[in-house]
């Protein structure tokens, strides 16, 4: 029982930080129908400045997400305007070609200043733990689940009480209702774009405190988060939550009771299963026009 | 009082839809655009609304050219567009859907509040389902939304396409109240409408177009009992399509 519990505790602390991670994406896919497969490159270039600062300044690299996660926005709100917006006027496809083509070029700047060997962030607390009722808590784990957790909660507002989250919506609902009522659409899929890379910035940051990274992580991550948004829904932020949450489950679960080596197949193995069972996701919806529930 | 004055316009590289309008929709009054397919009339809305910059020609809302200002320029001068389809935001509350009618003019939030208010009293169904997503509603209920939210800036003129597109009998009576309200809150009303018994029983004022070019401008009841222009631009004369 307490090894059950154990690894419930450690799937759910991932899973918070997963859903984040993944978050940005489901943001951008939802309001853009863009699979932005730089958003892995952009987690991983946040994961390295937040190394670069923590070694610079020695402060908390969880707290640097407040720097890091402003640098990827104005990087995301750049990226949109010189190459995505442009590829979006020629042809769907063409955006998902771009951005593939940004992973690659954004893996070799990084392989470029920091070289391609790993490199970890490890705060004192790096291998603590808090211990409650004989079950073990990671402080590293608990920390960074905490500040996604926090991350996803202003994001979540964000979208849901001010005018910018609601003229976001209204555009991934429909681009030219929301030009008639006055929506700079241009200027919305720029913000939208933009917080989606963000967030990847704060995502960065919170891994790079719970795992080794090298420029080619970004493969590994851009799986996880595609099989995350897949599970969860397409569009659909809190499907992002549960479907993060679920699969962080799976993998402490089969790290636990399987093996650690069958771990990273359990992403994988979710999306064919979703796409066969519920090609939708758990909270996706059916209809294109409602992508954008928040 | 929208004026159109030889207006020319189309989409992309495509020859040009429109060639050269000339109409005007009197103030307060509804006037309505009736034609075959591929006249143009939507196309007339797009131009005015700020969708399609006009090629060539004016767009005048009373003396002031509006003709390739934004979308946003012109909601600021009191022209609203519920369009053919897409207008509504299905995933966003009625609520929300109806307080974005007000986008242009965010900042003034107790001024929108109270607005918002005072159209849910014209509008009860604004009241009663203000917490229910716009998906949930009917065909019907969707429109009377769409005329909810085009009212929150207290506009000078309301551009509605195909208004009926889509409904049933019982719903285009609910539009046609709808349009109605509008009208007497002292709205100018310019629509497109294919089903032409509607559109001209509800209208003051009738636009034939066809070819991009306009064919006959009058009165709505005049042209409604004209069996000539029934026959030419209708298939058949009103009382046969009701019957048919």
């Amino acid at each position: 029982m307490g090894t059950l519990l154990q690894a419930l505790i450690l799937g759910l602390l991932v899973g918070g930080v997963y859903a984040l991670v993944a978050s940005g994406m489901n943001l951008i896919f939802g309001v853009m129908q863009v699979v932005n497969l730089a958003q892995g490159g952009m987690l991983i270039l946040s994961a390295y400045l937040t190394y670069t600062l923590w070694e610079a300044t020695g402060l908390d690299p969880l707290l640097l997400v407040v720097i890091t996660t402003p640098c990827l926005l104005v990087v995301g709100w750049a990226t949109y305007y010189i190459f995505i917006e442009r590829s979006r006027t020629t042809d769907a496809s063409m955006a998902l070609v771009t951005t593939f083509g940004l992973t690659l070029v954004t893996k070799g700047v990084i392989a470029l200043i920091w070289g391609n060997e790993p490199r970890s962030v490890t705060p004192d607390y790096a291998n603590r733990s808090f211990s409650v009722l004989g079950l073990r808590f990671p402080q590293a784990q608990v920390y960074a689940c905490l500040v996604a957790a926090v991350v996803l909660t202003g994001l979540y507002l964000l979208l849901r009480h001010t005018w910018l989250g609601q003229s976001i919506r209204a555009t991934a609902s429909s681009s030219e209702g929301a030009r008639l009522i006055g929506i700079q659409v241009r200027s919305t899929w720029a913000a939208a774009f933009a917080l989606g890379v963000a967030a990847a910035g704060a995502g960065g940051s919170l891994l790079s405190v719970l795992y080794p990274f090298m420029p080619s992580s970004a493969d590994h991550w851009i799986g996880l988060m595609l099989s995350i948004i897949v599970l969860g829904g397409m569009g659909s932020l809190p499907g992002s939550v549960l479907g993060a949450v679920v699969i962080a489950l799976a993998e402490s679960l089969t790290s636990t009771y399987v093996s650690p080596d069958w771990a990273a197949a359990v992403p994988y193995l979710a999306i064919i299963l979703v796409l066969v069972a519920r090609p939708q996701g758990l909270l996706g919806a059916r209809l294109r026009e409602d992508m954008s529930r928040a | 009082m929208i004026t159109f004055k030889n207006l020319v316009a189309g989409y992309g590289r495509a020859g040009d839809i429109l060639r050269g309008i000339d109409f005007t929709a009197p103030e307060s009054a509804i006037t309505c655009i009736v034609g075959p397919n591929g006249a143009g009339k939507s196309t007339v809305l797009k131009a005015c609304s700020g969708l399609l910059r006009p090629r060539g020609g004016q767009v005048l809302l009373g003396d002031e050219e509006i003709g390739g200002r934004s979308p946003a320029e012109i909601l600021r001068r009191g022209v609203v567009q519920v369009p053919q389809h897409h207008g509504l935001f299905p995933s966003l509350t009625v609520r929300e859907n109806v307080m974005l009618g007000a986008f242009v003019n965010r900042r003034e939030r107790d001024r929108n509040r109270r607005r918002y208010e005072e159209i849910a009293q014209v509008f009860p169904l604004i009241a009663e389902r203000a917490g229910d997503k716009a998906a949930s509603l009917s065909g019907g209920q969707r429109r009377t939304v769409e005329f909810a939210r085009a009212l929150m800036l207290r506009p000078r003129v309301v551009l509605l396409d195909e208004p009926t597109l889509g409904l049933d009998p019982k719903a285009c009576k609910q539009i046609a109240d709808s349009i109605t309200t509008l009208n007497k809150e002292g709205v100018t009303v310019l629509m497109v409408e294919q089903n032409v018994r509607f559109g001209l029983t509800l209208a003051d004022h009738a636009v034939v177009m066809e070819g991009g070019r306009v064919l006959h401008t009058g009165a709505a009841d005049a042209l409604l009992a004209d069996p000539d222009m029934g026959r030419l631009f209708f298939g058949a004369a009103p009382e046969q399509q009701e019957t048919s």
